[in-house]
Protein backbone atom coordinates (compact mmCIF):
# COMPACT_ATOMS: atom_id res chain seq x y z
CA UNK A 1 0.00 0.00 0.00
CA UNK A 2 2.93 2.60 0.50
CA UNK A 3 4.24 1.76 -2.84
CA UNK A 4 0.83 2.73 -4.02
CA UNK A 5 0.20 5.48 -1.91
CA UNK A 6 3.40 7.06 -3.51
CA UNK A 7 2.71 6.51 -7.09
CA UNK A 8 -0.86 8.25 -6.22
CA UNK A 9 0.61 10.90 -4.04
CA UNK A 10 2.78 11.65 -7.31
CA UNK A 11 0.07 11.42 -9.85
CA UNK A 12 -1.62 13.70 -7.62
CA UNK A 13 1.04 16.30 -7.53
CA UNK A 14 1.96 16.05 -11.24
CA UNK A 15 -2.30 16.86 -11.95
CA UNK A 16 -2.83 20.24 -14.22
CA UNK A 17 -5.11 21.56 -12.03
CA UNK A 18 -3.02 21.17 -8.75
CA UNK A 19 -0.20 22.75 -10.71
CA UNK A 20 -2.67 25.43 -11.60
CA UNK A 21 -3.50 25.71 -7.79
CA UNK A 22 0.10 26.12 -6.75
CA UNK A 23 0.80 28.87 -9.62
CA UNK A 24 -2.32 30.50 -8.27
CA UNK A 25 -1.27 30.47 -4.79
CA UNK A 26 1.89 31.59 -5.30
CA UNK A 27 1.04 34.59 -7.19
CA UNK A 28 -1.96 35.38 -5.00
CA UNK A 29 1.02 35.19 -1.86
CA UNK A 30 2.74 38.00 -3.80
CA UNK A 31 -0.05 39.85 -5.19
CA UNK A 32 -0.92 42.08 -2.53
CA UNK A 33 2.38 42.36 -0.35
CA UNK A 34 2.75 45.86 -0.33
CA UNK A 35 -0.87 47.02 0.25
CA UNK A 36 -0.21 47.16 4.11
CA UNK A 37 0.57 44.86 6.71
CA UNK A 38 -2.56 43.37 7.13
CA UNK A 39 -3.18 42.09 3.51
CA UNK A 40 0.29 40.87 3.83
CA UNK A 41 0.04 38.49 6.26
CA UNK A 42 -3.67 37.77 4.96
CA UNK A 43 -1.68 36.59 1.56
CA UNK A 44 1.38 34.67 2.85
CA UNK A 45 -1.12 32.86 5.40
CA UNK A 46 -5.07 32.49 3.82
CA UNK A 47 -4.74 32.91 0.25
CA UNK A 48 -4.17 28.88 -0.03
CA UNK A 49 -7.24 28.00 1.32
CA UNK A 50 -9.14 29.29 -2.08
CA UNK A 51 -6.15 29.16 -4.62
CA UNK A 52 -4.64 25.81 -3.94
CA UNK A 53 -7.82 24.40 -1.73
CA UNK A 54 -10.32 24.56 -4.67
CA UNK A 55 -8.44 22.94 -7.39
CA UNK A 56 -6.67 20.57 -4.87
CA UNK A 57 -10.58 19.62 -4.58
CA UNK A 58 -11.26 18.68 -7.84
CA UNK A 59 -7.83 17.25 -8.94
CA UNK A 60 -8.25 14.71 -5.96
CA UNK A 61 -11.53 13.79 -7.11
CA UNK A 62 -10.96 13.33 -10.83
CA UNK A 63 -7.52 11.51 -9.95
CA UNK A 64 -9.49 8.99 -7.54
CA UNK A 65 -12.41 8.82 -10.26
CA UNK A 66 -9.56 7.80 -12.98
CA UNK A 67 -10.85 4.35 -13.07
CA UNK A 68 -14.44 4.94 -13.19
CA UNK A 69 -14.45 7.30 -15.69
CA UNK A 70 -11.71 5.29 -17.96
CA UNK A 71 -14.00 2.25 -17.41
CA UNK A 72 -11.06 0.21 -15.65
CA UNK A 73 -12.72 -0.73 -12.21
CA UNK A 74 -13.95 -4.01 -13.89
CA UNK A 75 -10.19 -4.72 -15.18
CA UNK A 76 -8.88 -3.42 -11.51
CA UNK A 77 -12.07 -5.84 -9.50
CA UNK A 78 -9.64 -8.74 -9.26
CA UNK A 79 -6.38 -7.87 -8.04
CA UNK A 80 -4.90 -8.39 -4.71
CA UNK A 81 -5.21 -4.72 -3.48
CA UNK A 82 -8.54 -4.58 -2.16
CA UNK A 83 -10.46 -1.28 -3.03
CA UNK A 84 -10.11 -0.28 0.57
CA UNK A 85 -6.61 -0.73 0.27
CA UNK A 86 -6.28 1.66 -2.75
CA UNK A 87 -8.86 3.77 -0.78
CA UNK A 88 -6.30 4.19 2.41
CA UNK A 89 -3.22 4.92 -0.53
CA UNK A 90 -5.31 7.47 -1.98
CA UNK A 91 -6.15 9.32 1.68
CA UNK A 92 -2.40 8.57 2.28
CA UNK A 93 -1.06 10.28 -1.04
CA UNK A 94 -3.34 13.58 -0.03
CA UNK A 95 0.31 14.13 2.22
CA UNK A 96 2.02 14.61 -1.04
CA UNK A 97 -0.18 18.00 -1.67
CA UNK A 98 0.19 19.01 1.93
CA UNK A 99 4.29 18.73 2.23
CA UNK A 100 3.86 20.63 -1.60
CA UNK A 101 1.73 23.50 0.28
CA UNK A 102 3.85 23.35 3.16
CA UNK A 103 6.66 24.38 1.13
CA UNK A 104 5.16 26.90 -0.73
CA UNK A 105 4.66 28.71 2.37
CA UNK A 106 7.87 28.00 3.54
CA UNK A 107 9.19 29.47 0.18
CA UNK A 108 6.72 32.70 0.17
CA UNK A 109 8.15 33.32 3.61
CA UNK A 110 11.40 33.22 2.65
CA UNK A 111 11.01 35.77 -0.23
CA UNK A 112 9.10 37.86 2.12
CA UNK A 113 11.95 37.94 4.43
CA UNK A 114 14.31 38.32 1.87
CA UNK A 115 12.30 41.52 0.07
CA UNK A 116 11.67 43.14 3.43
CA UNK A 117 7.59 43.12 3.00
CA UNK A 118 6.25 44.60 6.58
CA UNK A 119 4.20 42.49 8.74
CA UNK A 120 2.78 43.20 12.18
CA UNK A 121 4.90 40.28 13.14
CA UNK A 122 6.39 36.54 11.78
CA UNK A 123 3.45 33.86 11.18
CA UNK A 124 3.02 31.35 13.45
CA UNK A 125 3.37 27.51 12.39
CA UNK A 126 0.11 27.70 13.19
CA UNK A 127 -0.51 30.17 11.32
CA UNK A 128 1.21 29.23 8.25
CA UNK A 129 -0.36 25.39 8.62
CA UNK A 130 -3.32 26.57 8.45
CA UNK A 131 -3.33 26.48 4.23
CA UNK A 132 -1.54 23.59 4.12
CA UNK A 133 -4.48 21.76 5.97
CA UNK A 134 -7.13 23.30 4.12
CA UNK A 135 -5.47 21.77 1.03
CA UNK A 136 -4.85 18.32 2.47
CA UNK A 137 -8.43 18.33 3.62
CA UNK A 138 -9.73 19.75 0.75
CA UNK A 139 -7.98 16.79 -1.24
CA UNK A 140 -9.69 14.07 1.15
CA UNK A 141 -12.98 15.77 0.35
CA UNK A 142 -12.27 15.45 -3.19
CA UNK A 143 -11.51 11.99 -2.36
CA UNK A 144 -14.27 10.94 0.07
CA UNK A 145 -16.65 12.52 -3.03
CA UNK A 146 -15.35 10.18 -5.65
CA UNK A 147 -15.82 7.31 -3.63
CA UNK A 148 -19.44 7.91 -2.75
CA UNK A 149 -21.01 9.59 -6.11
CA UNK A 150 -20.19 8.73 -9.52
CA UNK A 151 -22.58 12.05 -11.00
CA UNK A 152 -20.18 14.03 -12.93
CA UNK A 153 -21.78 17.36 -11.34
CA UNK A 154 -22.02 16.40 -7.83
CA UNK A 155 -18.37 17.75 -6.99
CA UNK A 156 -19.02 21.06 -8.33
CA UNK A 157 -22.37 21.34 -6.58
CA UNK A 158 -20.36 20.66 -3.27
CA UNK A 159 -17.75 22.85 -3.79
CA UNK A 160 -20.32 25.73 -4.17
CA UNK A 161 -21.88 24.36 -0.95
CA UNK A 162 -18.70 24.38 1.06
CA UNK A 163 -17.99 28.12 -0.52
CA UNK A 164 -21.53 29.19 0.82
CA UNK A 165 -21.24 27.53 4.13
CA UNK A 166 -18.08 30.06 4.41
CA UNK A 167 -19.75 33.19 3.65
CA UNK A 168 -22.16 32.59 5.93
CA UNK A 169 -19.83 31.89 8.55
CA UNK A 170 -18.09 35.00 7.44
CA UNK A 171 -21.08 36.82 7.45
CA UNK A 172 -21.79 35.66 11.16
CA UNK A 173 -18.50 36.81 12.35
CA UNK A 174 -18.20 39.80 10.59
CA UNK A 175 -15.29 39.70 9.33
CA UNK A 176 -15.92 40.78 5.51
CA UNK A 177 -13.99 38.10 4.10
CA UNK A 178 -15.02 34.82 2.08
CA UNK A 179 -14.06 31.44 3.43
CA UNK A 180 -14.70 30.17 6.43
CA UNK A 181 -12.18 27.74 6.46
CA UNK A 182 -9.40 30.55 6.78
CA UNK A 183 -7.73 31.88 9.96
CA UNK A 184 -9.19 35.09 8.67
CA UNK A 185 -12.53 34.56 10.53
CA UNK A 186 -10.33 33.25 13.54
CA UNK A 187 -7.41 36.37 14.21
CA UNK A 188 -8.75 39.69 12.52
CA UNK A 189 -9.57 42.60 14.24
CA UNK A 190 -12.66 44.31 12.66
CA UNK A 191 -12.59 45.67 9.36
CA UNK A 192 -11.44 47.83 7.52
CA UNK A 193 -9.88 45.66 5.18
CA UNK A 194 -6.28 47.27 4.60
CA UNK A 195 -5.61 48.66 8.09
CA UNK A 196 -3.86 46.74 10.89
CA UNK A 197 -5.95 47.12 13.88
CA UNK A 198 -4.84 44.32 15.75
CA UNK A 199 -5.01 40.19 16.07
CA UNK A 200 -8.09 39.03 18.13
CA UNK A 201 -7.87 36.51 20.14
CA UNK A 202 -8.87 33.85 18.61
CA UNK A 203 -6.90 30.51 18.48
CA UNK A 204 -5.07 29.62 15.40
CA UNK A 205 -3.71 26.07 16.92
CA UNK A 206 -7.53 25.14 17.60
CA UNK A 207 -8.44 25.95 14.04
CA UNK A 208 -5.64 24.08 12.76
CA UNK A 209 -6.83 21.75 14.62
CA UNK A 210 -10.51 21.83 13.44
CA UNK A 211 -9.52 21.77 9.77
CA UNK A 212 -7.32 18.65 10.69
CA UNK A 213 -10.29 16.99 12.19
CA UNK A 214 -12.74 17.99 9.58
CA UNK A 215 -9.63 15.80 7.21
CA UNK A 216 -9.75 12.98 8.57
CA UNK A 217 -13.10 12.92 8.84
CA UNK A 218 -13.80 13.19 5.07
CA UNK A 219 -10.83 10.36 5.52
CA UNK A 220 -12.65 8.11 7.27
CA UNK A 221 -16.08 9.00 4.82
CA UNK A 222 -13.99 7.93 2.32
CA UNK A 223 -13.07 4.80 3.99
CA UNK A 224 -16.38 3.80 5.56
CA UNK A 225 -17.01 3.24 1.53
CA UNK A 226 -15.52 0.17 0.79
CA UNK A 227 -13.53 -1.10 3.71
CA UNK A 228 -15.55 -3.92 5.74
CA UNK A 229 -15.24 -2.84 9.05
CA UNK A 230 -17.78 -0.13 8.83
CA UNK A 231 -17.78 -0.10 11.96
CA UNK A 232 -14.39 1.17 13.03
CA UNK A 233 -14.76 3.67 10.30
CA UNK A 234 -18.52 4.64 11.64
CA UNK A 235 -16.63 5.54 15.06
CA UNK A 236 -13.72 6.96 13.40
CA UNK A 237 -16.46 9.54 11.30
CA UNK A 238 -18.17 10.26 14.81
CA UNK A 239 -14.94 11.15 17.25
CA UNK A 240 -13.73 13.84 13.93
CA UNK A 241 -17.34 15.21 13.93
CA UNK A 242 -17.30 15.99 17.85
CA UNK A 243 -13.30 17.08 17.58
CA UNK A 244 -14.24 19.54 14.68
CA UNK A 245 -16.70 20.63 16.94
CA UNK A 246 -15.06 21.34 20.26
CA UNK A 247 -11.82 22.88 18.48
CA UNK A 248 -13.89 25.00 16.53
CA UNK A 249 -15.55 26.09 19.29
CA UNK A 250 -12.28 26.58 20.85
CA UNK A 251 -10.68 28.64 17.88
CA UNK A 252 -13.41 31.33 18.06
CA UNK A 253 -12.59 34.39 19.63
CA UNK B 1 -7.17 -26.46 -11.78
CA UNK B 2 -10.96 -25.36 -12.11
CA UNK B 3 -14.09 -27.28 -11.09
CA UNK B 4 -17.76 -25.94 -11.48
CA UNK B 5 -20.73 -28.19 -10.08
CA UNK B 6 -23.77 -26.87 -10.16
CA UNK B 7 -23.06 -23.47 -10.27
CA UNK B 8 -25.72 -20.86 -9.69
CA UNK B 9 -26.26 -17.34 -10.20
CA UNK B 10 -28.95 -15.07 -10.06
CA UNK B 11 -29.85 -11.56 -11.32
CA UNK B 12 -33.12 -10.92 -9.75
CA UNK B 13 -35.11 -13.39 -11.75
CA UNK B 14 -32.63 -14.29 -14.29
CA UNK B 15 -30.84 -17.39 -13.60
CA UNK B 16 -27.34 -16.71 -15.31
CA UNK B 17 -25.47 -19.50 -14.51
CA UNK B 18 -28.50 -22.35 -14.17
CA UNK B 19 -26.65 -25.70 -12.42
CA UNK B 20 -23.52 -24.93 -14.43
CA UNK B 21 -21.01 -28.11 -14.15
CA UNK B 22 -17.64 -28.40 -15.86
CA UNK B 23 -13.62 -29.03 -14.99
CA UNK B 24 -11.00 -28.17 -16.96
CA UNK B 25 -6.80 -28.01 -16.55
CA UNK B 26 -3.87 -26.54 -18.10
CA UNK B 27 -4.23 -25.69 -21.74
CA UNK B 28 -6.88 -23.56 -23.49
CA UNK B 29 -10.07 -24.00 -22.83
CA UNK B 30 -12.91 -21.85 -25.03
CA UNK B 31 -16.28 -20.72 -23.47
CA UNK B 32 -18.41 -20.12 -26.66
CA UNK B 33 -22.01 -19.60 -26.95
CA UNK B 34 -24.77 -16.63 -27.89
CA UNK B 35 -24.87 -13.48 -26.15
CA UNK B 36 -26.84 -13.92 -22.38
CA UNK B 37 -25.41 -17.56 -22.04
CA UNK B 38 -23.51 -17.01 -19.14
CA UNK B 39 -20.24 -16.36 -20.49
CA UNK B 40 -19.10 -12.93 -19.05
CA UNK B 41 -21.08 -14.23 -15.42
CA UNK B 42 -18.93 -17.53 -15.70
CA UNK B 43 -15.54 -15.60 -16.26
CA UNK B 44 -16.20 -12.67 -13.50
CA UNK B 45 -17.37 -15.41 -11.21
CA UNK B 46 -13.84 -17.52 -12.40
CA UNK B 47 -12.04 -14.10 -11.39
CA UNK B 48 -13.47 -13.80 -7.84
CA UNK B 49 -15.29 -10.17 -9.25
CA UNK B 50 -18.96 -12.43 -8.86
CA UNK B 51 -19.53 -14.91 -6.04
CA UNK B 52 -21.82 -17.64 -7.11
CA UNK B 53 -25.19 -18.07 -5.12
CA UNK B 54 -25.11 -21.52 -5.13
CA UNK B 55 -22.87 -24.80 -6.07
CA UNK B 56 -19.32 -25.55 -5.53
CA UNK B 57 -16.46 -23.96 -7.03
CA UNK B 58 -13.03 -24.96 -6.81
CA UNK B 59 -10.56 -22.81 -8.97
CA UNK B 60 -6.58 -23.30 -8.53
CA UNK B 61 -7.48 -26.02 -5.78
CA UNK B 62 -8.85 -23.50 -3.60
CA UNK B 63 -12.57 -22.16 -2.36
CA UNK B 64 -13.14 -18.46 -4.08
CA UNK B 65 -14.89 -17.44 -0.79
CA UNK B 66 -12.52 -18.24 1.85
CA UNK B 67 -8.89 -18.27 0.21
CA UNK B 68 -10.22 -15.25 -2.38
CA UNK B 69 -7.05 -13.27 -2.02
CA UNK B 70 -4.60 -16.45 -2.89
CA UNK B 71 -6.73 -16.75 -5.69
CA UNK B 72 -6.02 -13.01 -7.18
CA UNK B 73 -2.88 -13.38 -6.76
CA UNK B 74 -2.21 -16.39 -8.72
CA UNK B 75 -4.90 -15.04 -11.74
CA UNK B 76 -4.48 -12.34 -14.82
CA UNK B 77 -7.87 -11.36 -15.87
CA UNK B 78 -8.71 -9.54 -19.05
CA UNK B 79 -12.76 -8.17 -19.06
CA UNK B 80 -14.55 -7.86 -22.36
CA UNK B 81 -14.39 -4.06 -21.68
CA UNK B 82 -10.90 -3.44 -20.08
CA UNK B 83 -10.35 0.43 -20.29
CA UNK B 84 -7.34 1.89 -19.92
CA UNK B 85 -6.00 5.28 -18.00
CA UNK B 86 -5.87 7.03 -21.52
CA UNK B 87 -3.02 9.93 -19.74
CA UNK B 88 -1.10 6.66 -18.99
CA UNK B 89 1.69 5.39 -21.04
CA UNK B 90 1.83 1.90 -21.79
CA UNK B 91 4.37 1.14 -19.32
CA UNK B 92 3.09 3.66 -16.50
CA UNK B 93 -0.42 1.69 -16.71
CA UNK B 94 0.92 -1.67 -16.56
CA UNK B 95 3.26 -0.40 -14.19
CA UNK B 96 0.05 0.55 -12.27
CA UNK B 97 -1.32 -2.34 -12.49
CA UNK B 98 1.93 -4.09 -11.09
CA UNK B 99 1.73 -2.49 -8.05
CA UNK B 100 -2.13 -3.15 -7.68
CA UNK B 101 -0.53 -6.54 -8.18
CA UNK B 102 1.42 -6.78 -5.02
CA UNK B 103 4.95 -6.59 -6.89
CA UNK B 104 6.49 -3.41 -4.66
CA UNK B 105 10.08 -3.91 -5.26
CA UNK B 106 10.58 -1.35 -7.85
CA UNK B 107 13.51 -3.09 -10.24
CA UNK B 108 12.32 -6.33 -10.46
CA UNK B 109 8.56 -4.79 -10.91
CA UNK B 110 9.88 -3.05 -13.82
CA UNK B 111 11.63 -5.96 -15.23
CA UNK B 112 8.12 -7.63 -14.88
CA UNK B 113 6.54 -5.00 -16.96
CA UNK B 114 9.22 -4.85 -19.85
CA UNK B 115 8.95 -8.50 -20.01
CA UNK B 116 5.19 -8.89 -20.45
CA UNK B 117 5.30 -5.45 -22.47
CA UNK B 118 7.90 -7.38 -24.57
CA UNK B 119 5.77 -10.71 -24.73
CA UNK B 120 2.81 -8.97 -26.28
CA UNK B 121 5.00 -7.41 -28.86
CA UNK B 122 4.27 -3.51 -27.30
CA UNK B 123 8.31 -2.71 -26.53
CA UNK B 124 7.75 -0.04 -29.29
CA UNK B 125 5.07 2.02 -27.95
CA UNK B 126 5.74 1.59 -23.91
CA UNK B 127 6.71 5.25 -23.84
CA UNK B 128 3.48 6.21 -25.65
CA UNK B 129 0.14 7.42 -23.86
CA UNK B 130 -2.28 4.66 -24.43
CA UNK B 131 -5.06 7.64 -25.78
CA UNK B 132 -2.22 7.29 -28.89
CA UNK B 133 -3.21 3.53 -29.80
CA UNK B 134 -5.05 1.72 -32.23
CA UNK B 135 -7.78 -0.45 -30.83
CA UNK B 136 -5.85 -3.34 -31.03
CA UNK B 137 -2.80 -2.30 -29.41
CA UNK B 138 -4.94 -1.60 -26.39
CA UNK B 139 -6.58 -5.20 -26.38
CA UNK B 140 -2.65 -5.57 -25.78
CA UNK B 141 -1.56 -3.67 -23.01
CA UNK B 142 -4.79 -5.39 -21.90
CA UNK B 143 -3.53 -8.79 -22.27
CA UNK B 144 -0.17 -7.62 -21.31
CA UNK B 145 -1.41 -6.24 -17.16
CA UNK B 146 -3.18 -9.98 -17.60
CA UNK B 147 -0.03 -11.76 -17.64
CA UNK B 148 1.60 -9.61 -14.82
CA UNK B 149 3.75 -12.35 -12.37
CA UNK B 150 2.95 -15.11 -14.71
CA UNK B 151 -0.57 -15.84 -13.20
CA UNK B 152 -1.37 -19.78 -13.30
CA UNK B 153 -4.80 -19.09 -14.26
CA UNK B 154 -5.33 -16.49 -17.36
CA UNK B 155 -9.56 -15.15 -17.95
CA UNK B 156 -9.57 -13.81 -21.13
CA UNK B 157 -12.99 -12.68 -22.08
CA UNK B 158 -13.26 -11.12 -26.11
CA UNK B 159 -10.15 -10.71 -26.25
CA UNK B 160 -10.33 -10.88 -29.95
CA UNK B 161 -13.69 -8.87 -30.13
CA UNK B 162 -13.41 -5.75 -32.75
CA UNK B 163 -10.06 -6.95 -33.99
CA UNK B 164 -9.40 -6.86 -37.78
CA UNK B 165 -7.82 -10.26 -39.24
CA UNK B 166 -4.57 -9.87 -38.74
CA UNK B 167 -5.02 -8.21 -35.37
CA UNK B 168 -6.31 -11.72 -34.37
CA UNK B 169 -4.23 -13.69 -35.90
CA UNK B 170 -1.13 -12.41 -33.79
CA UNK B 171 -3.98 -12.73 -30.88
CA UNK B 172 -4.01 -16.42 -31.49
CA UNK B 173 -0.07 -16.76 -31.63
CA UNK B 174 -0.19 -14.86 -28.45
CA UNK B 175 -2.48 -16.90 -26.59
CA UNK B 176 -1.86 -20.29 -28.02
CA UNK B 177 1.80 -19.29 -26.56
CA UNK B 178 0.17 -18.68 -23.21
CA UNK B 179 -1.54 -21.89 -23.35
CA UNK B 180 1.73 -24.03 -23.59
CA UNK B 181 2.17 -22.94 -19.54
CA UNK B 182 -0.78 -21.86 -18.19
CA UNK B 183 -4.64 -22.40 -17.82
CA UNK B 184 -6.42 -20.15 -20.24
CA UNK B 185 -9.87 -19.81 -20.05
CA UNK B 186 -11.23 -17.80 -23.14
CA UNK B 187 -14.71 -16.53 -23.29
CA UNK B 188 -15.66 -15.94 -27.35
CA UNK B 189 -18.34 -15.87 -29.95
CA UNK B 190 -15.58 -16.98 -32.37
CA UNK B 191 -16.17 -20.64 -33.79
CA UNK B 192 -12.51 -20.01 -35.42
CA UNK B 193 -10.94 -19.01 -32.60
CA UNK B 194 -11.98 -21.94 -30.89
CA UNK B 195 -10.68 -24.24 -33.87
CA UNK B 196 -7.24 -22.44 -33.69
CA UNK B 197 -6.51 -22.29 -30.00
CA UNK B 198 -8.41 -24.48 -28.10
CA UNK B 199 -7.61 -27.92 -26.54
CA UNK B 200 -10.56 -27.87 -25.07
CA UNK B 201 -14.13 -26.49 -25.44
CA UNK B 202 -17.45 -25.64 -23.20
CA UNK B 203 -20.41 -24.14 -24.99
CA UNK B 204 -22.92 -22.91 -22.90
CA UNK B 205 -26.39 -21.89 -23.53
CA UNK B 206 -28.85 -20.38 -20.80
CA UNK B 207 -26.65 -20.52 -18.04
CA UNK B 208 -25.97 -24.60 -18.39
CA UNK B 209 -23.21 -26.69 -20.07
CA UNK B 210 -24.82 -27.75 -23.63
CA UNK B 211 -21.85 -29.77 -24.93
CA UNK B 212 -17.81 -30.49 -23.15
CA UNK B 213 -15.19 -31.87 -24.82
CA UNK B 214 -12.20 -31.37 -27.54
CA UNK B 215 -13.23 -28.99 -30.38
CA UNK B 216 -12.67 -31.96 -33.10
CA UNK B 217 -15.28 -34.12 -30.51
CA UNK B 218 -17.90 -31.06 -31.19
CA UNK B 219 -16.81 -30.82 -34.66
CA UNK B 220 -18.08 -34.19 -35.05
CA UNK B 221 -21.44 -33.32 -33.55
CA UNK B 222 -22.16 -32.19 -37.29
CA UNK B 223 -20.65 -35.01 -38.89
CA UNK B 224 -23.56 -36.52 -41.64
CA UNK B 225 -25.78 -33.67 -40.81
CA UNK B 226 -24.72 -30.78 -43.11
CA UNK B 227 -25.41 -31.23 -46.74
CA UNK B 228 -25.74 -28.19 -49.62
CA UNK B 229 -28.84 -27.94 -51.54
CA UNK B 230 -30.25 -25.78 -54.02
CA UNK B 231 -33.36 -24.69 -52.17
CA UNK B 232 -32.77 -24.22 -48.01
CA UNK B 233 -33.68 -27.36 -46.02
CA UNK B 234 -32.82 -28.52 -42.33
CA UNK B 235 -33.06 -27.02 -39.44
CA UNK B 236 -30.71 -24.35 -39.94
CA UNK B 237 -30.06 -23.31 -43.48
CA UNK B 238 -28.05 -20.33 -45.38
CA UNK B 239 -27.19 -19.36 -48.71
CA UNK B 240 -23.63 -19.81 -49.49
CA UNK B 241 -21.78 -17.89 -52.20
CA UNK B 242 -21.76 -20.35 -54.85
CA UNK B 243 -25.42 -19.91 -54.65
CA UNK B 244 -26.33 -23.27 -52.67
CA UNK B 245 -27.65 -23.36 -49.38
CA UNK B 246 -26.02 -25.12 -46.46
CA UNK B 247 -28.14 -26.80 -44.33
CA UNK B 248 -27.37 -28.13 -41.25
CA UNK B 249 -30.05 -31.11 -39.08
CA UNK B 250 -31.15 -34.48 -40.06
CA UNK B 251 -29.91 -34.68 -43.67
CA UNK B 252 -32.36 -36.57 -45.95
CA UNK B 253 -31.29 -39.69 -48.15
CA UNK B 254 -29.18 -38.36 -51.27
CA UNK B 255 -27.97 -35.52 -49.63
CA UNK B 256 -24.89 -33.79 -50.36
CA UNK B 257 -23.03 -33.81 -47.22
CA UNK B 258 -20.13 -31.96 -46.90
CA UNK B 259 -17.41 -31.73 -44.07
CA UNK B 260 -18.59 -29.50 -41.05
CA UNK B 261 -16.94 -27.23 -39.25
CA UNK B 262 -17.10 -26.20 -35.73
CA UNK B 263 -19.39 -23.50 -36.40
CA UNK B 264 -21.55 -25.47 -38.53
CA UNK B 265 -21.79 -27.84 -35.07
CA UNK B 266 -22.50 -24.81 -32.55
CA UNK B 267 -25.03 -23.73 -34.87
CA UNK B 268 -26.80 -27.38 -34.39
CA UNK B 269 -25.78 -27.23 -31.01
CA UNK B 270 -27.87 -24.72 -29.95
CA UNK B 271 -30.37 -24.13 -32.90
CA UNK B 272 -31.97 -20.88 -32.99
CA UNK B 273 -30.54 -19.29 -30.06
CA UNK B 274 -27.20 -19.41 -32.10
CA UNK B 275 -28.68 -18.62 -34.82
CA UNK B 276 -30.20 -15.15 -33.71
CA UNK B 277 -26.82 -14.84 -32.09
CA UNK B 278 -25.01 -14.88 -35.38
CA UNK B 279 -27.32 -13.16 -37.25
Amino acid sequence: MRTLALVEARLLVRHPLMLAGLALALLAAFDDVHAGMRPAFSAITATQAMFFGVPAFFAANLATSRARRAGTEELLAPVPLSRAARTAASCLAALGPFAVACLAQATALAVYLATGVRLPRLPTVWELGAGPLCVLGACLLGLAVARWVALPGVPLLVMIGLVSFSIVVNDLFDSGHLLGFNPEVVYWGPPPYRDFVGFVPGSLAWHDAYLLALGLGAAALAMLRDSSVRALWLGVGAATVVAAAVSGALAMP
Amino acid sequence: MIEAIDLVKVYGRQRALDGLSFRTGPGVTGLLGPNGAGKSTLIRTLATVLAADGGTLSILGRDPVADRLEIRRRLGYLPQEPGCHRGFTVFEFIDYVAILKELVDRRARHDEVRRVIGEVGLGEVSGKKIRKLSGGMRRRVGIAQALLGEPELVLLDEPTAGLDPEQRLRFRDLISRIGESRTVILSTHQTEDVAALCGRVVVLKRGRVEFEGTPEELRALAEGRTWLSGERAGVLSWRTGEGLFRNIGAAPDGARLVEPTIEDAYLLLLGEAAWEAAA
